[in-house]
This record gives structure tokens, sequence and C-alpha cells, in this order.
């Protein structure tokens, strides 16, 4: 008996709030912990980036960077083994939340939201880009993906004859990252906004983290998580996503293609209410925010899961409780949803 | 105040009275001699070397690779740890400085601190060169010593040679950078010790250049210990002295000594410092059977330091870089909504009612 009001509970509970609040203490961990002699790997699948001097542990993708930059001989000798070493490391983080890695942690994420919340709050409106555009763009992860493992292995090996890279161009995803740039003006530390003068390489990659850095904060401001739709570590992610513990589960016949949980999802994934036919529907965009499981009016079609239990389900009491008008649970996806008839015929 | 000042006059009046008979100090030295420069690699970003490393029991393919025959017929490659190495050199200054070996009669000792306070193995090479050689496992700073006495006159003399050497690399992460904090010294292994203090964000990738200002801190038995004479000299030939102070220390400020125009500048070039520290302590102490008055200390330490950042990253090219992209961005994308207004009515969403 008891064990089904707990259940009810969770699922008539505002996530997002919980969100909001894990995402902050988030933040302070990894930015700061490191001043509090907090150490978390350095394999970690979020950008928890060690240019920022407070920062507690690391971020992957940098791991992977300095590791591929080696010749073939040493990646397929026995030091080839720690490779595959810190990708097991990056794995048995990632297997716990899977891509809730990227809504509920990710320092970078974060800020994305919180430039949501001032745009909200000072009454700009925001966009989305259209099912083309979507698509398009939506590849460029995957080139950046490729590029910061390409790069690395074209400074020590030559491919196709072809002459070997620059030394200069070792990290060259960190050298165009905004989290190098701006998350360690949270620290006070403003040492990564500079031009480097060394070489034309690295004037080329310090001018355009820069510029990316710039429409970081532009884009974020326009649309809700703008840079997370192009972040490699997504895309890194979402190549194991499947072995993933934490689980968004669609039960496709219980769906109404109402269209809720698309019309609240912050990167504007259409699939989420579209695709009835996947069991397991995380998307590569996915940040597992849950939002759309909050915003689904069916009992059941939308659950999240962890191995076979069910750990939140979409409720309609659950849904009537948070858009249901009842003050104590108003969030802010709740215009979203109530002028979700205003926005379709737009 | 009257005190200290005493102190400091009875030393340097004793250094001076000293300074006749005083030792050419020998010290570890993190430049190979030109005769090893082909067996030795830099360490990464780091001001030390390593020996290249070579196979056991390994023959060499046509291609120059190393591999060993296994059982099966396959080829395997075997490698031996990772040596790192320290000459031994001796003189006052970088500048006129040789490469030495020790000579086998004298007593010393070597000792090499792991940055977890472990004692860990250290030998001393003597070749056509002479080197000290070791393994660096843990993150952190090792530290190594190279101790050796010698009686004349009434003076025992204590050569210190000593260096702390960053052992990181990126490749295992930097989870552990604040380990790069702690200045570990050890009074067991000698009574009087000079530390460099830590900048307080230092981490793995610390590395001083040009510009800084460093802080050296004198210990007797781990208190601090002021009145002590250190002279740093530079590759350059500049060269400076001093006292430390009633806290112990001694700040210096590295000049910068490396020109260059910004097409062909090095920013990871390496100059390199020399210092050396005097001090002269009124002590009845027996050695060998001898007594002694007085014990001169001589500690040496070397490390180098990196062209300024100033010589090569600009902060305000940074800044209008980052506000040109800006203003285009916010330009663009206000065009593009003004744009889509027209043909096609823009999608907007209503979160005023909040
Ligand atoms: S997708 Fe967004 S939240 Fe996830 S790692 Fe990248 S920046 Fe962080
Ligand atoms: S710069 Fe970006 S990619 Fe590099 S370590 Fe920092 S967060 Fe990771
Ligand atoms: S699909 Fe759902 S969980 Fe994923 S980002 Fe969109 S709203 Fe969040």
């Amino acid at each position: 008996m008891k064990k089904i009001n707990i259940k009810k509970y969770i699922n008539n509970a505002n996530v997002s709030r919980f969100r909001f609040w894990i995402q902050l203490i988030s933040f302070f961990i990894f930015v700061y912990g490191g001043y509090f002699f907090i150490e978390i790997g350095s394999r970690l699948p979020i950008f928890s980036c060690p240019y920022v001097p407070g920062s507690p542990g690391g971020c992957y993708l940098l791991g992977v960077q300095h590791e591929l930059n080696s010749t073939w001989h040493t990646i397929f000798s026995p030091r080839g083994i720690s490779i595959l070493k810190s990708l097991g490391i990056f794995l048995l983080f990632f297997i716990f939340l899977n891509k809730a890695w990227c809504g509920f942690v990710c320092p970078l994420g974060t800020l994305q939201d919180w430039i949501t919340r001032l745009r909200k709050s000072l009454g700009f409106s925001f966009t989305r880009y259209d099912e083309m555009s979507f698509k398009r763009l939506k590849v460029i992860k995957y080139i950046l993906l490729a590029l910061l493992i390409l790069i690395p292995l074209a400074i020590n090996n030559s491919f196709f004859g072809l002459p070997k890279l620059s030394h200069s161009m070792h990290t060259p995803f960190c050298k165009i990252c905004p989290a190098r740039t701006i998350l360690p003006l949270f620290n006070g530390d403003t040492s990564q906004i500079y031009i480097d003068f060394t070489d034309t390489t690295t004037i080329i990659l310090t001018s355009l983290g820069l510029m990316v850095a710039a429409l970081f904060l532009v884009g974020s401001f326009v649309k809700k998580r703008f840079f997370c739709f192009f972040c490699p570590m997504s895309a890194l992610q979402f190549l194991f996503s499947k072995i993933g513990l934490l689980r968004l589960i669609k039960n496709g016949d219980k769906c109404t293609r109402c269209g809720n949980c698309s019309r609240v999802c912050d990167v504007g994934i259409t699939e989420i209410a579209d695709d009835i036919l996947s069991k397991n529907i995380i998307k590569d965009d996915c940040m597992m925010c849950l939002k759309c499981v909050e915003a689904c009016p069916e009992e059941g079609a939308l659950k999240v899961k962890v191995l076979n239990f069910d750990i939140f389900s979409a409720t309609e009491e659950g849904f009537f409780k948070r858009y249901g008008g009842t003050s104590k649970f108003e969030t802010s996806n709740k215009d979203d949803v109530l002028n979700s008839n205003k926005n379709k015929d737009e | 105040m009257s005190r200290v000042l005493k102190n400091q006059i009875l030393i340097v009046f004793l250094f001076f009275s000293f300074q006749a008979v005083s030792q050419e100090p020998i010290w570890f030295s993190n430049q190979p001699p030109k005769s090893m420069e082909k067996v030795v690699k830099a360490s990464g970003m780091h001001r030390y070397y390593s020996l290249q490393r070579t196979s056991r029991k390994t023959k060499t393919t046509n291609n120059g690779k190393k591999y060993k025959k296994t059982k099966k017929g396959k080829t395997a490659y075997k490698r031996s740890a990772t040596k790192y190495v320290q000459w031994l050199r001796k003189g006052n200054s970088i500048k006129e400085a040789t490469y030495i070996c020790f000579p086998d009669s004298t007593n010393y000792r070597l000792k090499l601190m792991s940055p977890t306070g472990k004692e860990e193995p250290i030998s001393l090479e003597q070749n056509k060169t002479c080197y000290v050689k070791f393994e660096l496992n843990e993150e952190g700073y090792y530290n190594a010593y190279l101790i050796f006495k010698k009686g004349q006159q009434d003076t025992l003399y204590q050569n210190i040679a000593k260096a702390e050497l960053l052992s990181h690399s990126c490749r295992n992460g930097h989870h552990k950078k604040l380990e790069a904090r702690p200045v570990r010294y050890y009074p067991e292994i000698t009574d009087f010790e000079i530390i460099r203090l830590r900048h307080p964000h230092e981490d793995y990738h610390y590395f001083a250049s040009s510009g800084d200002t460093e802080t050296f801190k004198a210990l007797m038995n781990g208190k601090p210990l002021p009145g002590v004479k250190i002279t740093i000299n530079t590759e350059k030939g500049w060269s400076k002295t001093g006292f430390t102070d009633k806290n112990g220390e001694f700040k210096i400020q590295f000049l910068q000594d490396y020109f260059s125009n910004w097409q062909e500048l090095d920013k990871r070039k390496i100059h390199y410092y020399m210092l050396k520290a005097d001090y002269i302590q009124p002590k009845d102490i027996q050695y060998k059977n001898k007594d002694y008055k007085y014990v001169h200390y001589i500690l040496t330490m070397s490390d180098g330091y990196r062209p300024s950042r100033t010589m090569y990253a600009s902060m305000v090219w940074g800044l209008i870089v980052f506000l040109i992209a800006m203003i285009i961005s916010i330009a663009g994308i206000f065009i593009y909504k003004e744009r889509r207004k027209r043909p096609y009515k823009e999608i907007k969403f209503n979160e005023s009612n909040n």
C-alpha cells in the first residue's frame, strides 16, 4: 500500500523543479568543487572543464584528444590499453545516468538553461529550427566528434601520404569549446579570453574559440540549449546510449500524438511525439530532462526506467497536478503546453 | 630587530671570511650535455628529460620498430619503464658550470621522495657522462637530493643538490591537480632546505615565465631561516643576490631575456636558472672522527622559465574578436528574424503570461 503511495507521489512530482536544484548543486560542484578538495574522475561525460581553476574533475573529450595524439605504433602497443581504460571509465560514469548527465549535471547545459530563464524573465521570444534545418544542423556534432578524433591522430600520423598536422592543433576541440572560455569566468579567471599569436594555426583556433563563445551566449539567448545541439559530447554519448541503465521508454499504443511532449522539449525533438513504434525513445539530442514525461497526459505512455523498474511515469493525475492550474504546481512549461494550440496554428 | 641584524652581520662576515676556501657547488641540471642529446628526449611540456626507451630482448625490424617474438610466433612489443635523468654539474653559474662525474671516493647520499612521501629508487650512472636515473610513477612533485660532506679546516661543507621534479601526464587526467600544490620537505634527509612556494592556483600545467615572481623559502629543521644568502643566475648570465627575510623568504622576478619576432617565437623555449643558497652555522660537530666548528651549507636547485605569455597572447585582441563576433551574431539573428517575418509568420511562443 505504502509502495503505491510513493509511486504516486513521484509520478505527481514536479521533476523540473527537482532538476533545477540538482543542476544548481551540480554547477556549484563542477565549477567550484576543486576549491573544496573534491576530486571526481577525469573521464566525465560532461563539460567539467579542467581549464576552470575550481573544477573538481575533467571532461572526457580532453582525455580522448590527448590520448589520440599518438602514433599508431603507440596506440597499438600496450600503452594503447590506457585508451580503452579511459573509455571504460567514461562508460562507467555514463551508464548510470545515460543522457541525463546533460539534463541534470553538465555545467554548460545548466548555464544555457539559466540564460533561457533570463530571456524569459526579460520577455523575449525564442525560436526553433524548422524541420529541415534541424535535420541538417544535427549532423554538425558528429562532424565535430570525427574531427576531434582525427585531428590529434593526424598530428602524429600521416593519412594517405599527406603531411602531418602542426602540433599547434593539439586538443583542437578544446580550442573552440565555449566551456574553456566561459566557465573559468565563474572563478574570476579571465585568462582564457585571449588570442594566441604564436603561429597562424593558434591565431585561427583561438579566434574561433572566442567567436564560438560569443555565438554560445547569443545563441542560447534565443534558442534553448543552443550549443547542446552541436555538442560532440552528446554525439559520443548517443553512440553508447543503448547501454545506459536509465531509459526513456515510450508505449506507442497509449500515445495519442497530442504533441505536448515535443512542444515542451527544449531541444525540439519531434520524434518524441511522432514516433509511436520505437520503445526506447532516446534520441541523440535528448538530454533526459524528463519534461516530456511531465507533460504527457496519457497513463504510462512515457516512462523512465532503470533496468526494468519504472521510476517515473506519465499519469493523468500528475499531468493535471503539474499543469492543471493549482498554483503550487505551476511550472515554466505550463505556457508551452497551454498555448499549444495557438502555436500549432502558427 | 637588532638581534636579526646582528645575526645577519655575523653571517655576512663569516660568509666572506670563508669565501676564499669555498667550494664550487654541485647541482642537478635538467639540460643534457651535447654528448647525450641523441639518447634523451624532452618529456612533453615539462622541463626534464627521459632516456629514449629501449626494449629488452628485442630485435629491430627494417622500419626501425622493435619487436620480440612470442611463443605463438606473433610479434609483441616489450618496453622498459621510462627512466628520467638529471645531470650533475659543478660551478657557480650556469654559464661556467661543467658536467662532472662524481669521484667514487666521495661519500654521498642520494634520495628520491615520491609525492606521497615514500622513498623511491634513484641511482647514479657513472659512464662517460654521469647522471642520476629514476622513474616517476605517481602524479605530483618528486624531490631528489644528492648530499655530500667535506671537511676543510674548521668547517664542514655540506653540499645539497636538490631538484623538484614534476611528474604529470595529461593522459592520466587532471583530477589530481591539487597534488601540484603542497610543498614537501624532508628535515630527516637534510636539516637545511630551500623550497619554492606554490602560487595559489598552481596546477600541473604551471610553468614559470619571465615576469613572474617566485618565492623561495629557507628552512632549518622545517623552521623558517632568515639571513640565508641566495644567488640566482640565468643561462644568459643575469644574476641576483639577496638574503632571506625574517620569514625565511626570498622573492625574485625573472627578467625577460628572450626576444624574437612573433613568427619565430618559440613559446615553449625554456631558459634555465640556477639557485644557490649559502648558510654558515656556528656548530660544534664531529664528522669522520674530526671536530668542526662551523657547518657551511650550500644548497643548489635549478629549474627553468618560459617566455612571458604577454609575448604571444593578447587579451585585448581576444576581447575585440569576442565583441565583434557578438555584435555580428546579434545582428545576424535580428536580420534573420526580420526576414522570416515577411514571407512567413514568425514562430513566436507567447510566454508573457508568466
Ligand atoms: S550536450 Fe549540452 S549538456 Fe550535454 S555535455 Fe554537451 S554541453 Fe553539456
Ligand atoms: S575545453 Fe571543452 S572539451 Fe576541452 S576539456 Fe574543457 S569542456 Fe572539455
Ligand atoms: S525528449 Fe523529453 S527528455 Fe529528451 S530533451 Fe526532449 S523533453 Fe527532455
